[in-house]
Formats: structure tokens, sequence, C-alpha cells
């Protein structure tokens, strides 16, 4: 049995494939878990649905009064693999047209653009695309290990994100780059590429961001912290670039971030960027994480 | 500097340094119903895909008509499994969970599926999200007498569906 809430706001796709030739029925967050066992992606189940799987094939009932679709945008921009379904085509493709869409809005000379590994990648591509300024390579990361337990030594530590990502000194020296990502939190990893990129001799580092400033505080299943760690939440664009120490800094706008979905935005949740909740909100639970709000009863 | 117990893989404040100060994804979920395959090393391989959504610990509940067998423990999913642990595993369905906190602090009895037992047989739930009524919703439960194992929110739906379902509940 599998239930979508009546805002859809988490994703779940239904799957098929056939065992002895019988078709069987898949359920998963993302359409690459279909991938990787060899299932063909059918449909997503819809945002009030219940779908029952049994000897007998699949029944749907439509459980909830009143579904309106909520997708949780980030799951667009960053969280889902690229490789994984939503609307019919890769989260890839919409990444590069956020991309392409922040080129239009943001422009800035510089001799390359390279992408924050590996979730600000297809974003780079399409803002290097728009712009015509080449896409290069300029941080590496470390794809072999996954998360290690071992506690890096106090030297390695001052020394930063070299662990995971390791900037190209030949790439970068001498050189004016646009690093692109899908997003920035608390603005800490941010900071600490930008001193690297510098470290390495980039003369000019303006980064680019695929979506808006984040704002609030998720309350729907994503761990965005509380509000006051959020830089966006107390900062002006002015004074993150300072603190991120870049050239410049430009975040892509809500209207464009939408736009590039193509499809309604209304269909979307996107209450970090605006405060806008579509789920009411309990006041005890809104104020462990909005701090810095006036809360209105 | 001191060395890091192996059967608690939660970082420490230092190693959080370390990592990308990204928003977390709360909770990837698997299911599929089909006798005469190996559903659970399935379900294993679906959980392995979505790894980037829950990185804490994953969890496989596996039925075999009117029995449910289940594996969680905090860690990554090919961490938390292997050939022999996926044997005993068998059945005819499975649902499968890799767990990213949001609410319940991050001990085993919060890793998911949670599983109960209920009037018409047992349940497991593999959830992904927040109940943002979590808080009124544990205590009309508890009004009604339920009890709970764990501190999370999702729990409290397998509680709620209980003596309404018997198949596992995903989503
Ligand atoms: S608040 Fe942001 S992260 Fe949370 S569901 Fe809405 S769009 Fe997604």
């Amino acid at each position: 049995m599998g239930a979508r809430d009546p805002n859809g706001i988490r994703p779940l796709v239904l799957g098929t494939f056939l065992s002895n030739g019988i078709t069987r029925y898949v359920l998963a967050s993302e359409t690459c878990a279909l991938d990787i066992i060899g299932a063909e992606y059918l449909r997503e189940v819809e945002p009030g649905e219940l779908v029952w799987i049994t000897e007998a094939g699949l029944a749907s009932f439509h459980w909830a009064k009143k579904p309106e679709r909520k997708l949780c945008i980030f799951e667009m921009i960053y969280f889902a693999r690229p490789d994984s379904l939503m609307h019919e085509e890769t989260l890839y493709r919409y990444r590069v047209r956020l991309g392409e869409q922040l080129a239009k809005e943001s422009p800035v000379d510089a001799d390359f653009v390279m992408g924050v590994p590996d979730s600000g990648i297809p974003a780079a591509i399409g803002y290097s695309r728009h712009s015509g300024i080449p896409y290069e390579e300029g941080l590496i990361k470390n794809r072999y290990v996954g998360r290690t337990f071992i506690q890096p030594t106090q030297t390695m530590r001052e020394s930063g994100i070299r662990m995971k990502l390791n900037p190209l000194k030949d790439v970068l020296a001498g050189k004016r780059a646009i690093i692109v990502d899908d997003s920035i939190v608390r603005g800490t990893t941010s900071r600490k590429i930008v001193r690297e990129m510098r470290e390495a001799g980039a003369k000019e580092v303006h980064m680019r961001i695929s979506s808006p400033p984040v704002t609030h505080p998720c309350f729907y299943g994503i761990d965005t912290d509380s509000q006051d760690q959020l830089i966006a939440a107390t900062k002006s664009v002015t004074e993150i670039a300072a603190q991120l120490g870049v050239d410049s800094l430009a975040y892509l706008s809500w209207e464009g971030m939408l736009a590039a979905t193509g499809e309604d935005p209304n269909s979307f949740c996107s209450a970090c960027f605006t405060g806008d909740y579509p789920v009411p909100v309990p006041d005890p639970l809104k104020r462990a994480k909005l701090r810095l709000e006036e809360l209105a009863v | 500097m001191s060395l890091y117990p192996v059967a608690s893989p939660v970082p420490s404040p230092a190693f959080v340094e370390t990592i990308p100060d990204k928003p977390e994804e709360a909770c990837g979920v698997f299911g599929l119903y089909a006798p005469g395959e190996d559903v659970a090393k399935l379900t294993y391989f679906g959980l392995f895909a979505l790894q980037h959504r829950g990185q804490e610990s994953a969890g496989i509940a596996s039925f075999e008509r009117e029995q449910v067998h289940v594996y969680k423990d905090m860690g990554l999913v090919s961490q938390v499994f292997n050939e022999k642990i996926l044997r005993q595993l068998p059945g005819n369905l499975a649902v499968g969970h890799t767990r990213y906190s949001t609410t319940g602090s991050s001990v085993v009895v919060n890793a998911q599926p949670a599983v109960l037992q209920t009037r018409l047989g047992p349940l497991a739930l593999a959830h992904n999200g927040n109940l943002v009524n979590a808080a009124q919703l544990r205590s009309i439960l508890q009004n009604h007498n339920c009890r709970f194992e764990t501190t999370t929110d999702s729990e409290m739906i397998a509680v709620r569906s209980r003596g309404r379902s018997t198949a596992a509940r995903i989503g």
C-alpha cells in the first residue's frame, strides 16, 4: 500500500517490471530507484492518492477531499538525483535551464564558468551555454569515499574542505571565474570554497546561485536549520557577498526558478524562499524554528 | 584527539564542519510486491539508489504471509546490510527506508520501517516527511491509550492505522 499526502510535497513514483511473465509493481521516492532494479517508470502516485498492490495487480483510491499539488521545489533544485524523472524529464535538464535563466538574469564577464560539484554542475553548464563563456572544472570532488568517521587532523581541519573538494590550481590561477551553486543555506561551505579558489590563484570570483535566497525554515521533512542560522534571513545579498569574499554574487529570481519548471507555478511549495507555507504549521513548531519573526497568531 | 566509537556513526560537531551546508533530505522510501523474486535484495538496491535522501539509518521489512521480518540499523545502506542479513528477509513483499532524522533523535529504535502488530496482522511503515500536527496527534493517540515505542512522528501513522490494514505502507 502506498499513499501520498494531499499536497504531494514529497515525491512518490510507481514502476513496473515483469517477473515470470507477470507484471509486478514497485513504489519508490524517485525513478532512479526503479532504474537500478530494471523496472520501468509508470507514473507518479498522485497527491492524495493511495495505491494498493496485491496479487490481483494495482488498485487506486483517491482519499483526500481536496488534493492540491505542492511539490517541494527544493526536490527539483537540489535534493532529488539529477537522473530522476519529474514532469517527464530528468532533473538534469531542469537544472540546466535554471543555469540558462541565471545567465540571462545576472550576466558577468569572466574567463570561464565552473560548478560546485556535484549539485551545482548542471546549472553551471546551463550558465555557460547561455552566456557563451566556456565551462571548466575548477574543483574535483572525491567521489570514491562515502562518509568517513575518522576525524581529520587539526591541520587538515584548518585547511578546510579539501577532503571532499580539491581545487585545480592550473585552471584557476590568474583567471576570472564564475562559480555556480544550487543554493546557499548557512554559507559556511561557500566561504571555504571561495577561499580555496583564491588560494589557488583565482583573480576574480563571481558566485551565481541557481535558486533564490533561503530565508525561511522548512517544516515538511527537510532539515534546513532554524531561521537564525540561514544566512539570507538576516543579511542582504551585498552583505552575503562580503561575508563570502566574492567579487559579485547573484541569486536566481523566484519567478525564474518557477518559470523554468514549465509547470503551473502554483503547483509547488517554495516556502523556504517566501515564508508562504502551503500546509498550516502549528505555532509551537513554528516558534521553535522561526526565531526572527513576530508570529501573527 | 579522541577515537570515534564505531557503533555510533553520528557526526561529531567537528566533523559536521566537513559536511556541505546544504539542507538535508528527509527520507527515501521503496517497496514492492513480487512473489518468486528476492524482494529484500531488490529493496536493498532500491535503497542504495536512494542513499542521497538519508544517510543516517536504513531498514528493510519483508512479509512472508502473516509473518514479518525486519532489519534496521544506523549507517549507510551498504554498511547496514550484507548478503547474510538479506537472506534472513524472505517473503513476497518488502518495504525499505533510508532516513535522515527530522524529528526524533538519531537512535536505532527510530530507524524505519516501523513494525507494529495490528488486529489484522503486522504492519510495516516507511514514511518520508514530517507530520506538522505531530504534537497534537501524539496526545490524541495517547488519550486513546496508544503506546509508542519511538519518538518519531512516523510511528503515529502506523499507530493510527492499527486495525485498519494488514499490508505494508509506504509514502
Ligand atoms: S519549505 Fe522549501 S524545502 Fe520545505 S517543502 Fe517547501 S520548498 Fe521544500
